[in-house]
């Protein structure tokens, strides 16, 4: 492998691990997202009547 | 659920990033048709504009994790120990980022992929000191004991960050050079890159802390709305609430 190569080399595998990291952190923001609408959702479901508004009982 | 404020969030909106990403680009422009091909040890020279830029960073999310768990001892506040879990994470990505790029550049200029000599055996230390830190906070079950064993790791695992600096200086043997005369593309190249890398780093930290915090509330949520159903079928029972 050239030298040029092995710089290219480093600036993907450096460059790489931070884009996956930033992937994994969007993935957690959406597993979270999901969490708070169900957390919403059941404590909107508390006051109402399950059978009228669609609430899992 | 807990919203950060206002202003703290537009900082850190998308404007950041696309800040950030552009600054990185123009960076790689500058190191590609600005900085020169270095007759010894030549193109691959070129790694040194990210590698030591990162490991500068990384110095500074290690002291961010040791500052944290320091407030932390003393305040035992749940923001301290979640922006010390972030910026452990990022310490860890940092660290590994700077050993990966060390070793392929190592390979090509010293003909070797690794060697024991005191700055990368220290650094590999730091690694797994920071990894060590992410696996006692999976493992133990009790928030708060973990909480304060991670704090007292996050400030003596910081010990080696000096160690890792200065071995250069005072452990001879190491093929890392203690200090070098740069010209001035290769300065400037290098010191810019700590602007791009710097917005990284700070910005991986803001947005995992946030994340975390957003799952401190939402466990607490499930907590409360655990406990209240438990009451309720107690209550429901005939027993006592």
């Amino acid at each position: 492998m050239t030298p040029d190569w092995y710089a290219i080399l480093a600036y993907a595998v450096g460059l790489g691990l931070m884009a996956a990291y930033a992937l994994g952190m969007f993935v957690v923001h959406q597993s979270l997202a999901r969490r708070e609408d169900q957390a919403d959702r059941a404590a909107s479901c508390t006051q109402t009547n399950p059978e009228t508004d669609g609430c899992n009982p | 659920m807990t919203q950060g404020p206002s202003r703290l969030r537009l900082l850190f909106g998308p404007a950041y990033w696309v800040v950030a990403l552009g600054l990185l680009v123009v960076g790689l422009l500058m190191v590609v048709w600005y900085t020169p091909i270095a007759t010894e040890p030549g193109a691959v020279r070129k790694i040194f504009y990210f590698h030591l830029p990162v490991a500068m960073v990384m110095f500074f999310a290690c002291f961010v994790v040791f500052a944290a768990s320091a407030l932390f001892l003393w305040h035992r506040a749940a923001w301290c120990d979640d922006l010390a879990h972030a910026a452990a994470e990022v310490v860890v990505l940092f660290c590994s980022v700077v050993l990966l790029t060390g070793m392929i550049w190592a390979q090509e200029v010293w003909g070797h992929w690794w060697d024991w000599s005191p700055r990368l055996t220290l650094s590999l230390v730091l690694w797994l000191l920071y990894v060590a830190y992410l696996v006692v906070r999976s493992v133990m079950r009790s928030p708060e004991r973990r909480s304060i064993v991670c704090a007292v790791f996050g400030i003596i695992a910081f010990l080696d960050v000096p160690l890792v600096y200065y071995s250069v200086r005072l452990m001879p043997g190491d093929a890392h050079a203690a200090s070098q005369e740069l010209s001035l593309p290769v300065l400037w190249t290098t010191l810019y890159w700590m602007l791009p890398v710097g917005l990284l780093c700070v910005g991986f930290i803001r947005v995992r802390y946030e994340l975390l915090q957003r799952k401190r509330s939402l466990d607490e949520v499930a907590r409360v709305a655990h406990n209240e159903h438990a009451k309720a079928l107690r209550v429901s029972m005939g027993g006592s609430p």
